[in-house]
């Protein structure tokens, strides 16, 4: 399936109120990559750089001596993507590189990349990410699963686990530090793929971010932390995901698989 | 495109078994709509699309009190010098007759048959039902007698399609010697909200019947869907219900609903828990169109002919599946093939429905948009 993101609102109420937030909520998230960064809270982090940005990023990484190293170009898609993919020839691109304070950082960040076992143990370490998230991504990258939600909430403490012939459920009460079922959406405060939806480093990591989104814009983190705290239903079902919360029902793909699986969070 | 206005989803005339804004629970006990903003979309949208019908619909607009029915109608003959309306039909009289006469009303009646094949329709006991489809029937009778432009959408289940579909089909014989030869038979869907298995034909059932019915129709020169879609599908003829086209549950593009609010929402089949009333801004049906080729509907060679069915009939209730009733179409898409091939009508080359332009509506009144021609299922001027 060509990636794609789609949010449609349950009513006008929402959209008026909820659309310009969920602008400023991705604004803010983007931005907090990069001042993680600069602030040295990581030693990397991934960037796009496209034709409409380039001169404003370039500019900025002056002023924040800081430094781009380009990886790889990727075909252009709209909103989410869970890899990227080579562009042919003549398609728009972006470029996709890595943003580090020093060349040390970022040539160890590009070679790591590029390796043919890309050795996520080590790239994660230069993102910041917990070792434990990194293990359990590297293990279920390897596994072929692109979106591992699922195996993320199997492993939250109080999964509750339903289910019938054609679909599995599990209920659980998410760490809105840890919560990721909407990042399709932009709408996320830590980076990394958690092992759990309750891990304790990323709710320490998660704290590190939420210092950092306050210091930018204090009422976006507000409105993204209740986002966050919404009870949501995560829908997958033959690689088209349905987020489902009070607000809107976001569409996207996933993964695919032949049964349905539904994450319930409370 | 059809315009639906749906100020209330509710009905005290009937309660149909098969119902599924009833027993989904969106059916609302009372009406609680906001006239003065129904009647602002209605303008907006009839100044946005010039072109396209208005429709009571609902729920019951019958069952509205009648100073609001009549503004609604005053409001759409208006704009468009004509009305139409979508109805079960329980409450018609004469006082509504004369309405009908006055707003030009083109009536589209959910009618199952005579006798019992309308026993899943009306309330009270099988009893009651039956003096109240019987009464129906008197009604039909006037309406046809009065001129008043009529079609028929009949809903294909155990009632009229097994137990009592010869009656079925003397009625549909009766109606086309007083002229009405088009309307529409459509399969009853069960969903996750309407689990009586009592009502739905199983497939092999459904083909039976759906083969018979097309024999008839074809002997007796009738005009009836989907057997009329088909065929103009296969034709290359825009004129193809919406079923066949290429639908986005999210922003349906054959119908656009006006709710109590003045929201203007999807078809009616796309309501169900926790799924957006309202519209979304963009129509974008290659979300399921290419899910779908590469998944349920690879391979198929009808697929520019169907383009998967419709999406609240998807497998298990779910739009990311092909219609349920698929191995039905299949058969009719080769029995009609075959037939139009043997007659040597079908175009020279394979023509496609173009996947881009959407090119199926439906209307459930009269008028039937399918497509940008519009013909009257009636045969009746209007």
């Amino acid at each position: 399936m060509t990636p794609f993101t789609r949010i449609v609102w349950k009513n006008e109420k929402s959209r008026d109120k909820w659309g310009p937030r969920l602008r400023r909520i991705r604004r803010l998230y983007q931005e907090t990559e990069w001042e993680m960064t600069k602030r040295g809270y990581r030693k990397a982090a991934t960037v796009h750089i496209t034709f409409d940005n380039y001169f404003k990023i370039a500019t900025r990484l002056i002023d924040d001596e800081l430094l781009f190293l380009p990886i790889a170009k990727s075909s252009y898609y709209s909103g989410f993507s869970h890899c990227h993919r080579t562009p042919r020839r003549g398609q728009p691109y972006f470029i996709y590189g890595v943003l580090s304070r020093n060349k040390k950082d970022a040539l160890r960040f590009k070679e790591m990349s590029s390796s043919p076992e890309k050795v996520h143990l080590e790239l994660g370490k230069l993102l910041g990410y917990p070792r434990c998230c990194t293990v359990s991504f590297n293990q279920r990258w390897g596994a072929g699963i692109i979106d591992p939600m699922w195996e993320a909430a199997l492993k939250t403490k109080g999964a509750k686990l339903t289910g019938d012939n054609d679909r599995q459920i599990v209920e659980i009460t998410p760490s809105p530090y840890c919560n990721q079922l909407l990042r399709y959406f932009g709408i996320r405060i830590t980076s990394h793929l958690p092992c759990s939806f309750d891990c304790k480093e990323t709710i320490k990591k998660g704290k590190e971010w939420e210092r950092v989104m306050k210091s930018i814009d204090r009422e976006a983190y507000g409105w993204l932390k209740e986002l966050l705290s919404l009870p949501l239903v995560w829908d997958a079902y033959r690689g088209i995901l349905q987020v489902n919360i009070p607000l809107f029902l976001g569409i996207t793909t996933t993964g695919y698989t032949e049964e349905k699986f539904i994450i319930k969070t409370k | 495109m059809v315009i639906a206005v749906k100020c209330w989803l509710g009905c005290l005339s009937s309660d149909c078994k098969y119902c599924f804004v009833k027993r989904g629970g969106w059916a609302e006990k009372k009406p609680r709509y906001d006239l003065n903003k129904v009647l602002s979309t209605i303008r907006r949208l009839s100044k946005e699309n010039p072109d396209e019908v208005i429709t009571l619909h609902g729920g019951e607009p019958t069952d509205l009190p009648k100073k609001d029915f009549v503004r609604l109608l005053k409001e759409i003959y208006k704009l468009k010098g004509r009305t139409a309306m979508q109805t079960n039909g329980f409450n018609i009289d004469s006082w509504y007759i004369r309405q009908f006469k006055k707003y030009k009303t083109s009536v589209g009646l959910s009618f199952d048959g005579p006798d019992e094949c309308n026993l899943l329709r009306g309330k009270g006991d099988d009893k009651e039902r039956l003096r109240m489809t019987k009464k129906l029937e008197k009604t039909i009778n006037r309406l046809i007698e009065e001129k008043i432009p009529l079609s028929f959408i009949i809903i294909v289940h155990r009632k009229n399609g097994i137990e009592n579909r010869g009656r079925l089909k003397y009625f549909l014989s009766k109606m086309a010697h007083k002229g009405i030869r088009e309307g529409r038979l459509n399969l009853c869907c069960i969903t996750e909200n309407i689990p009586s298995k009592e009502f739905e034909l199983s497939i092999p059932e459904a083909i039976e019947v759906y083969k018979d019915l097309y024999d008839f129709c074809t002997r007796t020169g009738l005009s009836y869907s989907p057997f009329k879609d088909i065929t103009n599908s296969l034709l290359g003829k825009k004129e193809v219900v919406c079923v066949f086209g290429s639908c986005d549950i999210f922003c349906t593009p054959s119908i656009k609903s006006i709710l109590h609010d003045g929201t203007i929402a999807n078809c009616v089949k796309t309501y169900h828990e926790g799924f957006p009333f309202m519209r979304a801004e963009l129509y974008q049906p290659q979300i399921r169109e290419q899910l779908l080729l590469e998944t349920d509907c690879k391979g198929c060679k009808w697929w520019d002919y169907c383009k998967g069915g419709c999406p609240n009939h998807g497998i298990h209730s779910d739009w990311r599946r092909k219609d349920k009733f698929c191995p039905v179409y299949k058969v009719l898409f080769n029995l009609i093939y075959t037939d139009l091939k043997s007659k040597s009508l079908l175009p020279s080359k394979k023509c496609q429905v173009p996947t881009k332009q959407y090119s199926g509506n439906h209307s459930d009144g009269i008028v039937h948009s399918d497509g940008p021609m519009k013909h009257l299922d009636s045969g009746r001027s209007v």
